[in-house]
């Protein structure tokens, strides 16, 4: 497991198996942070993972720069034959840049259980 | 200007960026106290953020720099001037991103359209000026794009504020 946390920002990822990654999100995922999710998302879309799953539960605000990571993490994933998926925020604000964009529409994206 | 804010000087960095949010509440809460800034500064501080994003990343490309910002109510609207001495922005308003074209980059300023009400922007000696005004809940009127000179560049929808 491994964690960066400075300020409001975290990212962790919570587990990971050969086969699948799930990477947790905290805070604000904007321009200024959002490279340290690219890192983890990057080293962990190797051949043989069949699921990577992001949680943004516990985001507090996504920018567009945010969302450009997550694409491109979603990209990785389906390039090494992996499913992407996405746990909602649970704050509005956070998820008002998938409305907009109509990234909702693209991302499998699903509420917290 | 009914109500002005205090001004906000930002460095022009990724970091500095967060300070909008703070000052938004504030402002939110002096210009226009009869609502409530928790419920509706997040589309106006999305907005600002990527602009102030665009100014950092295409305007001083990561040169020193500062951004400038105050906010008044005029009306029935919330109008916020941002202004930065960097590069001239060499976009169009006009034609700036689909957001359904699914691509990695390139929302910002798209996103900054839809949130808000009207986006006017006009490069004056080496100052960018933008002038970004967004309706109050309450205020669904309309307004008329026009185009005032070659330096100025203007976008407008006719919508209150979008969530």
């Amino acid at each position: 497991v491994s964690q960066t946390s400075v300020d409001s920002f975290a990212v962790q990822v919570q587990t990971v198996t050969t086969i699948t990654a799930v990477i947790t999100v905290a805070g604000r995922l904007d321009a200024a942070r959002c490279s340290e999710l690219r890192v983890l998302t990057e080293s962990h879309t190797q051949p043989g993972l069949s699921r990577m799953s992001i949680d943004l539960r516990n985001a507090q605000f996504i920018d567009s720069v945010g969302l450009a990571a997550l694409v491109k993490a979603m990209r990785d994933s389906q390039a090494v034959g992996a499913t992407f998926d996405i746990v909602k925020p649970s704050n509005d604000d956070a998820m008002r840049i998938f409305r907009l964009s109509k990234f909702d529409e693209v991302f499998d994206m699903r509420d917290a259980t | 200007m009914e109500t002005m804010s205090p001004l906000l000087n930002i460095a022009a960095d990724l970091f500095a960026v967060r300070e909008l949010g703070p000052w938004l509440h504030a402002t939110v809460s002096s210009t226009v106290p009869e609502f409530s800034a928790d419920e509706i500064v997040g589309p106006i501080e999305l907005a600002l953020h990527e602009l102030c994003i665009n100014i950092v990343e295409h305007s001083y490309q990561g040169a020193v720099g500062s951004i400038r910002l105050s906010g008044a109510r005029i009306g029935d609207q919330l109008v916020f001037m941002v202004s930065d001495i960097g590069s001239a922005f060499d976009g169009d308003l006009g034609n700036v991103r689909d957001t359904q074209e699914h691509t990695i980059r390139g929302y910002g300023l798209a996103i900054l359209q839809q949130l808000a009400s009207r986006v006017d922007y006009e490069r004056v000696d080496s100052a960018n000026n933008w002038r970004v005004a967004f309706a109050l809940p309450s205020a669904t009127t309309s307004t008329t794009t026009t185009s005032t000179s070659t330096t100025t560049n203007t976008i407008s929808t006719n919508k209150g504020m979008k969530q």
